[in-house]
């Protein structure tokens, strides 16, 4: 009851920090912190000036009409008063320069608190604008309908605000004013980071709407037939809710805002929590059908299943919180809020969901005597599969081996061939409104991606014809290229100036070779038209490209293709710096391509420090891991075939799938182990251990698959890959924990920590016992526990005089008496305790035994043939060498005994068979 | 007795003198009411005390960007006033030795535009400019073609709102704004507000608000000395213009200055530009030292 209010109070107070909880999209979650271009970036920036921009698309077919122009004019006049606004490039702020008959020129093309109705006027001056190559594409398109108000994004001043609520609220304010004009003009919208970051944030509040009750009804309803039961199909929907209730008030208290990855935590837990609860409920269930009370049905399914259940939910833990090295932001986040989430999921399922099974009842599935029908179906197909396994799978097992091999192989190849992919518009679907507007702002005009490409000379260069001349290159082959909405250089406005003082022609668009006439061409032009281009020194010359390229490999494509063209020398030995809040994303691929590395490899090193400390074993641990990195490759080469990038979803689903996967390697495993420790054969606790864990790794994988699979409604690209890849890879896990791991397993003994630590060996055991020389307390135990043990009541005979034996015995436990003869001739030869051997030379040679040995109390032996020591040799082959070599002293001490009783009367025996076996047997005894 | 008498007579000649000395102590600090009648009677006298026909300066124009790099040039500055009040600017750069020789030409017009022409010496040809120059750089600096023009009473209004203080100055704070539909079409300014000193009317700073009422540039004035030719005018031997918005500054420096003196018409034909001598130089250098005496 306890437990009960702390985990209600606790998600009380959570629940009212759930309001405080806020959305941050921001692209700097995806950017690497600490990098050299971040600092470029930064000088760059604070020389020329912002590359955030926010683009205003207008289009109207009467665009340059008086009554549209004046309201274009009040819509710039609304824009430019913001005060996050540095500076703003549109049709009456952009300076033109024209000749015409009466002389230069020159000013903004249109004066926005001047628009007069002369008709003709207006279109001579589209006319204008559309002979003007720094007005073409970027204020206004070729068709002349359509204009951009381009608004350079101030930085913001104080940290009170993120990035994300900074752009946030811009967003907000420019929506305001477009929505006093939205009647104005034909279209009109907005582009550019905010509105991107906007639509994403919204479309993080509607996933939650889709994602969370599909996930809840279908998780009911899969429960709910496999328990058969409401309230059992409930509670682990309860136990979810509970815990994302807990998760989202600490990350509100936290401060932890919810970005498009973390969001999908909820939903999370409703698959992963419910399908991990699903195996408490059912061993309660059990119990219950066993005719125990709720108290006594918790305490039992606590003792059966505790551990397991502890240890998987550490291992889910750990998948997802091994994301949390990665050094972007958004995947950062992730990793701790999806790792905190499962942890308190896991606390939960032992604290809180006993304490509740304590108050609810669930009705027993059976009648008393009774089995469902449907219970007994599924358990002979468990049946059929483990004899399949047992029949089929270990027969061949090479050849297993070898398919499994053959299907990774070209896993491994194709898998070098995933692109990494690295962007915020990458996230949306192209239907969606804001990539469709981005499209259609970038195919008109000019998109909203900015990049700065800085050549580096000396103060003055670039008032330098040649230097000049060599800016004007690079950027016509940058135009060239086709990859760029537009470029514009201090070349075109000296070359525009040219143009215009002399002649007004086309032919005239060139930079002169006359640097005086350069240096008075610039007295032309105010400090701040030029500053995004040229630095004050003019030893800086600043390109801007403009680009809607969406997708961040083509994005990096064309930004190392820049980087090679002008690093061949094409336009000299140059220094130069290529830059932007784009590239900044786009180059954070390779820490993807790291977190992702990370990730694996620190699920995979903890996954195999735990199994090996559970199973004292690293050869076990080695096998959980390779069965759950089989579907891994096959995932790397899946998504190598199907060209899917690796990008902040999907770089999650190898760890992520792992750490889940793994728990049914581990269920299968510990109940291999139990099974052996009562059938002492490895092949029928394997049968067993398959029998009993079919249903279960079967309904949980589904259950999770069908889970996973509910994440393909999110609006986000990466969120769907992420859930249609991690259920391909949960069903593969199935596979090979069904086929791959029953071959491991047969080739393995195991034993459990616990095992270890609840196996109780007497000093005098180790002190006094031959077999045991050299070796440490643990190693012993592990040594007992590997090789056979056999116990009998007192009385029982653990060998007849007379039978053949070809099995040596150590006391560990208990007492034994030597006898021999019957009736009146029984005579008492010897009482054996811990540590003493019997029957070594058994070992090697098939003997008769000379007498009854016979259990005086509880006794426990262990039991060691020739085929136990070969097994040994395989399962613990340190160990067993240590044996051999203890084995070898005991038969040597024995021979010297021997020899030693040489010095006699009659040292040696007639020659016969039968003397030859007495002889020997004497020796023996 | 004698000594009363003496006393009598020390405090009449102490009266005498400090009524000689009131109206001088009280001269140019002029006491007036808020508002716009004030503003203009202020201005008006400010204009009043300004009125020349002609000026002539040797200029030094830095411009510093946001980075600090300094840009310096040379300019000579020729004004006169001709018809109708109006004022013709001939500006000739001196150096660097990559301008020197550009020349400006601007005329004002009875609508309140700019008529300009251009001279690049490279280019060998006069280029008139047109359309909208006003709010245009002033050669690639900070002040506008509207900043240097002086103040109107015609085309803008003025409001005194009350005093503040500079340094040790006491200033009258007036507000400008345009008045006339076409001074408010082509002006680039929502408002501007002037710091004047209330001693000799110098105008110490001018903060200029733009069209979104941003604090966009600031305009401070230091080091007013007479001309030797005229001493009632006063000019600033510095002005610095700060823009707020650019980060930039732009320092003018007047090496040299006289008004009223003799300038021949013909330096503003734009021709000149063209069949600019050194003897056109010599003429504008030999009035920077103008005087009087020596005309």
């Amino acid at each position: 009851m306890p437990i009960i209010g702390l985990v209600l109070a606790l998600t009380f107070w959570a629940s009212t920090q759930v309001a405080n909880l806020e959305i941050e999209v921001s692209s700097d979650a995806l950017l690497s912190k600490d990098s050299g271009l971040i600092r470029e970036y930064e000088i760059i920036r604070s020389q020329f000036g912002s590359d955030q921009v926010v683009g205003i698309y207008i289009r109207d077919d009467s665009l340059f009409a008086p009554e549209t122009l004046r309201s274009l004019a009040e819509l710039n006049r609304k824009l430019n008063r913001m005060g996050k606004i540095q500076r703003v490039e549109s049709l009456f702020s952009v300076p033109s320069i024209h000749r015409s008959e009466i002389g230069l020129e020159t000013g903004p093309l249109l004066k926005q608190d001047a628009i007069p109705d002369d008709q003709t006027y207006l279109d001579s001056r589209r006319a204008m604008a559309l002979e003007n190559p720094l007005f073409v594409r970027r204020v206004i398109s070729r068709d002349g309908n359509a204009t951009m108000i381009t608004l350079f994004i101030k930085e913001r001043e104080s940290e009170a605000l993120t990035q994300g609520q900074y752009f946030s609220h811009l967003h907000q304010e420019v929506e305001q004013v477009l929505e006093e004009h939205v009647d104005d003009f034909d279209a009109l919208f907005q582009v550019g980071s905010p509105a991107v970051q906007h639509s994403i944030a919204q479309f993080i509040v509607d996933d939650q709407k889709v994602l969370l009750p599909i996930a809840a009804v279908l998780l009911v309803v899969l429960i709910g037939i496999s328990m058969q039961s409401i309230p059992g199909a409930i509670i682990p929907i309860l136990n979810a809710v509970l815990a994302s209730s807990l998760v989202l008030g600490l990350m509100a208290g936290l401060g932890v805002p919810l970005n498009m990855l973390n969001s999908i935590v909820p939903a999370m837990l409703l698959i992963i929590g419910a399908t991990e609860d699903v195996h408490f409920l059912s061993e309660y269930r059990d119990a219950i059908n066993e005719g125990l009370d709720r108290r006594q049905a918790v305490k039992q399914t606590g003792v059966k299943i505790g551990l397991t259940l502890v240890l998987t939910g550490i291992t889910t833990t750990l998948g997802f919180a091994s994301t949390a090295v990665a050094d972007l932001d958004i995947l950062r986040e992730f990793g701790i809020t999806a790792g905190l989430a499962m942890f308190i999921r896991l606390l939960l399922s032992i604290a809180f969901l006993p304490a509740l099974l304590r108050f609810i009842r669930i009705k027993p599935s059976r009648k008393p005597g009774g089995k469902q029908r449907a219970t007994r179906g599924l358990q002979r197909y468990s049946d059929s599969y483990a004899s399949f396994a047992l029949n089929t799978l270990l027969d061949h097992k090479v050849m297993i081996i070898g398919i499994m091999a053959v299907i990774t192989i070209p896993s491994l190849f194709l898998g070098r061939t995933i692109h990494v992919g690295n962007d915020l518009t990458g996230f949306l679907q192209d239907r969606s409104p804001i990539i469709q507007h981005l499209n259609q702002a970038g195919r008109e005009l000019s998109g909203s991606k900015v990049i700065f490409l800085t050549i580096h000379n000396e103060p003055g260069s670039f008032k330098e014809p040649a230097n000049l001349h060599m800016l004007a290159a690079i950027r016509n082959r940058l135009e060239e290229s086709g990859r760029f909405d537009s470029v514009t250089a201090l070349s075109d406005h000296i070359s525009l100036l040219n143009q215009e003082f002399k002649s007004g022609e086309a032919a005239d668009f060139q930079i002169p070779d006359d640097p005086a006439l350069i240096a008075q061409y610039l007295l032309f032009l105010s400090p701040g038209s030029l500053q995004p281009y040229v630095s004050g020194d003019f030893g800086k010359a600043n390109i801007v490209l403009r680009s809607s390229i969406d997708d961040s490999r083509e994005f990096s494509q064309v930004y190392q293709q820049i980087r090679y063209r002008l690093g061949t020398g094409e336009f000299g030995d140059l220094n130069f710096s290529l830059t932007g809040k784009s590239i900044l994303v786009a180059e954070a691929v390779d820490e993807i391509v790291k977190s992702q590395v990370a990730s694996l490899g620190v699920v995979i090193v903890m996954l195999l420090l735990i199994v090996a400390t559970l199973f004292v074993s690293w050869r076990a641990s080695l096998l959980a891991v390779l069965a759950n990195l089989f579907p891994v490759v096959i995932l790397f080469g899946v998504m190598g075939l199907l060209k899917i990038p690796l990008n902040v979803g999907t770089c999650m689903v190898a760890a992520i799938t792992v750490g889940i996967a793994v728990d049914d390697t581990l269920h299968l495993m510990v109940r291999y182990n139990r099974e052996l420790k009562s059938t002492k054969d490895e092949l029928k606790a394997l049968h067993s251990a398959l029998a009993a864990e079919f249903q279960p790794v079967m309904t949980t994988s589904l259950g999770l698959a069908i889970g996973f699979l509910v994440l393909s409604f999110s609006s986000f690209i990466p969120i769907r890959q992420f859930g249609l890849l991690s259920a391909m890879v949960i069903m593969l896990a199935v596979v090979a924990d069904l086929i791959l791991t029953p071959v491991l397993l047969s080739t393995t003994r195991l034993i459990t920590i616990w095992d270890m630590i609840g196996l109780k060996v007497r000093n005098a055991l180790l002190e006094r016992s031959p077999l045991f020389e050299g070796m440490k307390p643990w190693q012993a135990k592990k040594l007992i526990l590997t090789a056979t043990i056999q116990e009998y009541q007192r009385g029982d005979y653990i060998i007849h005089q007379g039978e053949e034996g070809s099995t040596m015995y150590v006391v560990i436990d208990g007492k034994l008496s030597v006898e021999r003869g019957k009736g009146q001739t029984r005579s008492h030869l010897a009482v054996l305790t811990v540590g003493d051997a019997l029957g070594e030379v058994a070992l090697v040679s098939k003997s008769k035994r000379t007498a009854d040995v016979i259990a005086k109390t509880h006794t426990k032996v262990l039991a060691l043939d020739w085929d136990s020591l070969l097994s040994l040799q395989r399962f613990a082959p340190y160990l067993s060498s240590r044996l051999f070599l203890n084995l070898s002293r005991i038969m040597g001490d024995r021979m010297v005994s021997s020899l030693g009783q040489l010095d006699t009367a009659a040292p040696f025996l007639p020659k016969s068979e039968e003397s030859l076996g007495r002889g020997q047997k004497n020796v023996e005894e | 007795m004698t000594t009363m008498r003496s006393m009598r007579l020390g405090f009449s000649r102490i009266a005498i003198l400090l009524t000689c000395l009131t109206p001088l102590l009280l001269f140019g600090q002029e006491e007036y009411p808020l508002g716009r009648e004030s503003g203009k009677l202020i201005i008006d006298r400010l204009i009043n005390e300004q009125n020349i026909q002609t000026e002539v300066a040797d200029i030094v124009l830095a411009v510093i960007d946001s980075s600090g790099n300094v840009n310096q040039r040379e300019l000579l500055v020729a004004a006169s006033r001709a018809e109708r009040g109006h004022f013709n600017y001939l500006i000739r750069f001196t150096a660097p030795s990559d301008i020197a020789g550009t020349g400006l030409i601007s005329r004002e017009q009875d609508s309140g535009d700019i008529e300009q022409f251009l001279y690049l010496p490279a280019l060998g040809q006069i280029t008139p400019i047109t359309g909208d120059s006003k709010q245009s750089s002033f050669m690639g600096s900070d002040f506008t073609y509207e900043d240097l023009q002086r103040e109107s009473t015609q085309h803008y209004e003025y409001a005194y709102v009350g005093d503040t203080r500079i340094g040790n100055r006491m200033v009258y704070k007036v507000v400008a704004l345009a008045s006339t539909p076409g001074r408010k079409k082509i002006t680039g300014y929502a408002r501007r507000i002037l710091f004047i000193d209330k001693l000799n009317l110098n105008v110490l700073k001018v903060e200029f608000y733009d069209k979104n009422n941003v604090h966009q540039k600031t305009l401070e004035a230091f080091d007013y000395s007479v001309q030797e030719s005229n001493l009632t005018t006063r000019r600033p031997q510095r002005a610095v213009m700060e823009n707020h918005i650019k980060r930039t500054t732009s320092i003018l420096t007047l090496r040299q200055g006289r008004t009223n003196v003799p300038i021949s018409k013909e330096l503003f034909v734009p021709d000149s530009l063209q069949i600019w001598t050194q003897e056109n130089e010599a003429q504008i250098r030999d009035l920077l030292s103008f005087t009087p005496d020596n005309s």
